[in-house]
């Protein structure tokens, strides 16, 4: 599982580990029964302190998305398909908002938006 | 309590330390270290560190206080009488790299794990072999001729060898290179994944701590300053900066007020926020200005020479 934290981000180091671990969650990269990376292995690669991973971790497990067994580690929760769609539909729309933007920034017109989408859409 | 490697809840719990020596008096010091955690202590050169440290070990005598290491409470008192068979198993479980280094100048480097070694009944000759070629510390020449990074990455290399579950490092980073510094960080973290073993890291150097420390403690002319979460160090204080004169009851409010010909900044607790108006701007504080303004306000005398 590949995690990149900025630090010269506003948003906090634990809500961008949580960011990154509902994600794995709603795209199915990490399913209802699979643990969590180990907490202090965690802290240890991304170079952050034992209690931002635990922080992270808890707000998690408070949220439902994952349990904390003791001796186990923190193991996904099965997800409401429902909530997965909407999770993903809203991503969907934040990165169309965004890419519209960046065309507009550009000064594309919508043709040479569409064009730039299909090329994507058949490069991936 | 029994010997067994898990289960104490605390790696570190010693309540009013009090020693005077010459002039320096350390004052009532309480040192706390959940078992699982790393504790960062930093203060500026003099501000109780070492003392601290060597008080927890038992290398200095204290009036006053008492020491509970890896879940086992000894009264300073009892701590300076004999090694008890229970302390010295103890002892066993703590790594120790201290600010002046210890080693016996004349030794040869690749001798002392046979040296040391059959001190400790958990000694791994492969581990410190493997450190010291990490490390790239050279083993063929005697102590004496390591610079003072190796130094430390030998002493580090020594107090892990024994496979120990507190470590206690005085200024491990301190006259070093900033990729050594980085080294001696690295190892700490991989010595943090079992979740039986806790440090306490002593520095005056904080961005060290950023990233690594779960507490942190200052300590400021022999007394705390600070104990608690890092977290909480940041939630509880904040940035301030304004032009002109603060009024009187602002003024109050900030810890280690600092005054140019613009105007004023300096630490606030987040609680007061409210006293500052929108002409002031109030930021997140690092753990660096929080230590500086910290012991800026115990002496108060500082700030109105700097006027």
């Amino acid at each position: 599982m590949r995690i990149l934290l900025t630090s010269s981000s506003a948003v906090p180091l634990y809500e961008q580990i949580k960011d990154r671990m509902r994600e794995a969650v709603y795209t199915g990269e990490l399913a209802a029964g699979d643990l969590l990376p180990s907490l202090r292995r965690l802290a240890a690669d991304l170079r952050v302190s034992i209690m931002t991973v635990t922080r992270a971790y808890n707000d998690l497990a408070a949220e439902g998305l994952v349990t904390n067994e003791q001796g186990r580690g923190f193991i996904v929760q099965p997800v409401d398909p429902g909530r997965v769609k909407q999770v993903l539909d809203e991503r969907l729309r934040a990165a169309a908002n965004e890419f519209v933007r960046a065309a507009r920034a550009s000064r594309l017109s919508r043709d040479e938006a569409a064009g730039l989408l299909d090329e994507e859409w058949s490069a991936q | 309590m029994t010997d067994g490697r898990a289960g104490a809840e605390f790696a570190i719990r010693a309540t009013g330390l009090t020693r005077r020596a010459g002039g320096f008096l350390l004052d009532r010091v309480d040192v706390e270290l959940p078992t699982g955690y790393v504790l960062g202590m930093v203060g500026a050169n003099g501000a109780g560190k070492t003392t601290t440290i060597k008080a927890l070990l038992g290398l200095v005598t204290c009036e006053a206080g008492s020491v509970g290491l890896l879940g086992s409470d000894v009264a300073v008192r009892d701590a300076n009488g004999s090694d008890t068979a229970d302390r010295a198993a103890r002892k066993e479980r703590i790594g120790v790299v201290l600010d002046q280094p210890f080693l016996a100048p004349r030794w040869h480097v690749r001798r002392l794990g046979r040296i040391v070694g059959p001190f400790y009944s958990r000694w791994d000759q492969d581990r410190f072999d493997r450190l010291l070629r990490r490390f790239r510390v050279p083993t063929d020449g005697r102590v004496e001729s390591l610079s003072r990074g190796q130094g430390t990455k030998l002493s580090l290399a020594l107090a892990l060898a024994h496979d120990p579950d507190l470590l206690i490092l005085d200024e491990p980073t301190s006259g070093l290179d900033p990729v050594s510094r980085a080294d001696i960080v690295d190892l700490v973290r991989e010595f943090m994944v079992d979740e039986r073993h806790s440090v306490l890291f002593s520095t005056h150097i904080t961005s060290d701590l950023e990233g690594l420390a779960d507490y942190v403690q200052i300590l400021d002319e022999g007394t705390t300053a600070f104990r608690g979460g890092i977290d909480r160090l940041h939630e509880e204080f904040a940035y301030v900066r304004g032009v002109g004169e603060p009024d009187v009851r602002s003024a109050s409010a900030i810890i280690g007020l600092r005054r140019s010909r613009n105007g004023f900044e300096g630490l606030i607790r987040t609680d007061d926020s409210a006293l500052f108006g929108p002409e002031t701007e109030i930021t997140a504080a690092t753990t660096d200005d929080v230590v500086v303004h910290v012991a800026r306000s115990h002496r108060p005398t500082d700030t109105e020479e700097a006027l």
